[in-house]
């Protein structure tokens, strides 16, 4: 009889407070479900939102750079041309003992040895930031020359040398004056070649800008350098097998 | 006065009950009112993330399309970029060795004579004759003459220091024998 009553009281505060209990439990549920949800994924859709609209931002940028190039493609293609000759991409010896050899001689040398060994050839290492992971491989060429000049020959050599198409450095140097006032000079020669084979990297900038003040003197610069055409095929040369430490540039 | 309060005590609790439940329903609409009102901001401004990351995306995927149709000068230029950054740090190694022989020729007094000359990274060694002691201390003093006027421009502070090694008098010759090593700037031959 007691437990009856009881039950039949407590059946009446439930439906007394039926109202309250729904919109505790509505608003328990949308906190739940809602509220909290977005409230802990603020930061996280902030993050992804900057992330997206950096990318945007830098893809825009590349489209830019790309039309640019578009624009200029004879200009790039032209600039890739000439890059091609002051840095070639296999050892291509006997093209650049030729022209150590038409250097050497059309300074007035009496050439007496022209010989080359190769450096090892490894892997660039990836010094320029643009992400492309491109396969680039970096090797060297000593080639060592000797032959009697005169002191204005040696001077003309080195300066022809220097302003020779595909990029050569004199490392070592060495004369001795004989009797008769000749000299006979030494030199140590490097030259490196540079296989590069970039990938389109879509998300990826491009840093290249041929407009840009700084790579057009650079162009300039290699455009007054002399191009030696391939002439003397069968050039006396000997290949030596001493190796050189191999270069480091990317 | 006292006020008299002659309700029983089963009408008073019953009171007391239904006061509570106003409160209650008050205020659990209240509060269902305002999450509610929250809840349906969030839930706005969170579409209009989901929106706006879509029109991102779409946009981002258009503008990814329109680079890959360009990949060829892409590459084109990548190739240039890494030659370019290769060339530019050999250049920056490369030095005028042509300018130094000019230079050394320039100080060269006409009394002393090079017969062997070596050069390496920042150094020469130089040896020869001379007529006399005094030609040999002229040479190390053009070389390390800071204002030099007569040699090749922009060179005139080349030479930064001279070691005389050997000197001895050849009397079958009747001159002088030296040894020098010369150290030199490198950086003002790039």
């Amino acid at each position: 009889m007691n437990m009856g009553m009881d039950m039949s009281k407590v059946k009446g505060t439930i439906i007394n407070f039926i109202v309250p209990l729904i919109c505790f439990s509505a608003s328990l549920l949308l906190i739940i479900f809602i509220i909290y949800p977005s409230i802990s994924g603020t930061q996280k859709a902030k993050d992804e939102l900057n992330a997206q609209i950096q990318k945007k931002l830098s893809l825009e940028e590349k489209v830019l750079k790309l039309k640019k190039l578009v624009d200029f493609k004879t200009m790039l293609d032209e600039n890739s041309g000439l890059i091609d000759k002051v840095l070639v991409s296999e050892a291509n010896v006997p093209q650049l003992l030729d022209e150590v050899f038409q250097i050497a001689t059309n300074s007035g040398m009496k050439i007496s040895r022209l010989s080359y060994s190769f450096g090892d050839t490894t892997a660039a290492a990836e010094t320029k930031g643009s992400g492309s992971q491109p396969t680039s491989q970096v090797g060297n060429v000593a080639v060592s020359l000797a032959g009697d000049v005169s002191y204005d020959q040696m001077i003309v050599l080195l300066e022809n040398m220097e302003n020779a198409a595909r990029a050569i450095t004199t490392e070592d140097l060495r004369y001795s004056k004989n009797e008769e006032g000749v000299l006979s000079t030494s030199y140590s020669i490097g030259s490196s070649f540079l296989f590069v084979q970039s990938n389109a990297v879509t998300d990826e900038p491009v840093e290249l800008d041929v407009t840009d003040p700084n790579f057009t003197t650079f162009i300039n610069k290699i455009k007054a350098l002399k191009y030696y055409e391939f002439q003397n095929p069968n050039i006396a040369v000997i290949e030596t097998k001493q190796t050189t430490p191999s270069v480091t540039t990317p | 006065m006292q006020d008299l309060n002659l309700l029983p005590q089963e009408e008073l609790s019953a009171q007391t009950e239904v006061k509570a439940v106003k409160l209650s329903t008050i205020f659990s609409i209240l509060f269902l009112v305002i999450i509610a009102g929250v809840s349906g901001y969030l839930y706005y401004r969170d579409y209009n993330h989901k929106k706006e990351m879509e029109a991102l995306g779409s946009n981002i995927v258009s503008l990814q399309s329109e680079i890959q149709s360009m990949a060829s000068v892409e590459v084109k230029a990548r190739n240039l970029d890494k030659k370019y950054f290769a060339l530019t740090q050999i250049f920056s190694k490369q030095k005028v060795y042509s300018k130094l022989l000019k230079e050394i020729r320039y100080r060269q007094p006409l009394s002393v004579d090079i017969s062997e000359f070596n050069l390496r990274i920042s150094q020469i060694d130089i040896s020869g004759t001379a007529d006399n002691y005094i030609s040999i201390a002229e040479l190390i003093n053009n070389l390390l003459n800071k204002k030099f006027s007569g040699g090749v421009s922009g060179l005139e502070g080349l030479f930064t220091s001279v070691s005389l090694n050997s000197v001895s008098m050849d009397e079958t010759q009747n001159n002088i024998r030296y040894f020098i090593v010369v150290s030199f700037n490198e950086e003002l031959l790039k």
